[in-house]
């Protein structure tokens, strides 16, 4: 059964609403809760297991363990302590979030960040040293 | 006095095309009176690239197979990985897994129609069914935490539960989403101008559709009643009580009709799952990383159609083999066929109403017994008789 003019009610209550098109950039629009925005390291936390270099889809993560050997005149037997150098290179990630699922110890985390773009790609480089 | 035909070249580059395909029309004044398709202009190498990755690597890179049925790829894909585990899933798990399934039919179902909407010149219901399909991206995001690559998939389960809020906020949406999908199939099957551009145009018949092997709600739409989810229940299809929907139309009107239909069985098959949703753990604990060796097939009812992959582990934590046929490989032949006997302004519909995703499915094309490359096929007994030449000429070697 053809029946003419079927969109006019639909068009017409449009008439009364605002557009639904959100005026972004010019308007901030905010991620929801538990989106998968960019990627963040806690190099504290960090044990250089590298389980999340191993899983990373896209290759974005690099982890450099430095060993620091103790300072002249430190008493015997201190051992050398660690130094993570952590880096994210965020033009590659595809933000699934394997990494932070497979931390131990919780030194990765996403935020809902999403306005990354750049224009050099050295600016979406992230280094991050631990104490 | 024989008819004469000319031929026109549409792509691979080409405004009706959302990727790049080539297809060769042979036309009689306004009339097509045959079709050629030609692939191969986006492959991407992620087969291969799967052999270099481990199993959890591969879930997100396979996820990337397509935007709009990532979730498909990725299930279909874990599927093969947990029967060769021998893994036991969580009932909630999957439920979840199943509820993304529909939620996922239902976005790309509307994004069709509103792809379909365009292609015949009708932009208003192409930007109303979009700012609908907006509302299910939304939730997507919220339950998942990205709104085209999912990754709720993981193996042995899924990454996220939902809340009792987002579970109200589903209920609420499937309310709405019933309501313009009624609306919807109003328009698609009433509208005067619509209906003539999709009404006997690109004609399948369900003889040709099963002999081309056509997939999906285009060969559903050829009343050819085939579905994974009932014929092969995989997830929680099982529990599940829903209709396949076919139509006899056998033409655009009916892939129009099948796909609104369809929608209406997965806002159900939603209720259902969320009605029905077992307490408990979204995921086995522990998976070991390395996967006996060992093949496994994996069927899949993506939005477009069947959606098959074939993984193969060596005992290691890397697939030996990963191999992805995405539903649009089985009904491309078909569409291309489907588009003889309408007119040429028809082209971009008849092409369309299979939800083409080129990209999905373009693997390396070898080009055999090419004598101008110096290249042919060879049976094993003529290899063999020319590897034993060759090294008695160059090595002076006589086996």
């Amino acid at each position: 059964m053809k029946k003419v003019g079927l969109l006019l009610p639909e068009m017409m209550s449009h008439l009364a609403h605002k557009p639904v098109t959100r005026l972004y950039p010019f308007e901030k629009v905010t991620a929801p809760e538990g989106f998968r925005g960019t990627p963040r390291f806690k190099p504290n936390n960090c044990i250089g297991c590298k389980a999340c270099v191993r899983d990373c889809t896209a290759e974005a993560i690099e982890i450099d363990v430095h060993k620091i050997d103790p300072p002249p005149g430190s008493p015997e037997g201190t051992k050398p302590t660690k130094k993570m150098v952590c880096t994210i290179y965020l033009d590659r990630c595809v933000h699934c979030a394997r990494c932070v699922e497979v931390c131990p110890k919780d030194a990765l985390y996403m935020d809902t960040e999403f306005e990354v773009a750049n224009f050099t790609r050295d600016a979406l480089k992230i280094v991050q040293e631990s104490d | 006095m024989a008819e004469s035909t000319i031929k026109i070249p549409v792509g691979p580059q080409h405004p009706f095309l959302k990727e790049p395909c080539k297809f060769e029309f042979e036309i009689s004044g306004e009339e097509i009176r045959g079709a050629k398709i030609r692939m191969g202009y986006n492959h991407r190498g992620m087969e291969k690239a799967c052999e270099d990755r481990n199993y959890y690597q591969c879930l997100y890179l396979l996820e990337r197979i397509c935007g709009i049925c990532s979730h498909s790829h990725t299930t279909a894909y874990i599927q093969a990985v947990e029967s060769l585990l021998g893994l036991e899933l969580p009932k909630r798990g999957l439920y979840l897994r199943t509820l993304v399934c529909e939620l996922e039919r239902l976005h790309s179902h509307l994004l069709w129609l509103g792809v379909a909407a365009h292609e015949v010149g009708f932009d208003t219901l192409f930007m109303y069914t979009w700012r609908d399909r907006e509302l299910v991206m939304n939730i997507l995001e919220e339950i998942s935490g990205n709104r085209v690559n999912y990754a709720i998939n993981t193996v042995g389960g899924v990454r996220r539960d939902i809340t009792a809020e987002q579970r109200k906020k589903i209920l609420d949406l499937t309310k709405v989403v019933r309501e313009r999908v009624a609306y919807y199939a109003n328009i698609g099957t009433n509208e005067p101008s619509f209906m003539a551009r999709i009404q006997g145009v690109g004609k399948m018949s369900t003889e040709r559709a099963i002999e081309k092997c056509a997939v999906g709600p285009f060969a559903r739409a050829s009343n050819v009643d085939r579905d994974v989810r009932r014929d092969d229940p995989y997830a929680a299809y099982g529990d599940l009580e829903f209709k396949v929907i076919t139509s006899d139309s056998c033409d655009i009107l009916g892939r129009v009709v099948v796909r609104v239909l369809e929608m209406v069985e997965s806002c159900k098959m939603i209720d259902q799952l969320l009605d029905k949703l077992p307490e408990g753990e979204i995921a086995v604990q522990k998976v070991p990383r390395r996967v006996p060796a060992g093949a496994a097939v994996s069927r899949y009812e993506a939005p477009r159609g069947e959606d098959v992959h074939y993984v193969r582990s060596n005992g290691t934590d890397k697939p030996e083999r990963v191999k992805v046929r995405a539903p649009t490989l089985c009904n491309l032949e078909a569409a291309a066929e489907s588009v003889v006997g309408s007119y040429v302004a028809d082209i971009p519909i008849a092409i369309a109403s299979i939800d083409p995703c080129f990209s999905c499915t373009d693997r390396t094309t070898v080009l055999l017994n090419d004598r101008r490359r110096g290249v042919r096929m060879a049976t094993w007994e003529e290899l063999r008789r020319h590897g034993v030449d060759w090294y008695r000429q160059n090595k002076g070697i006589r086996f």
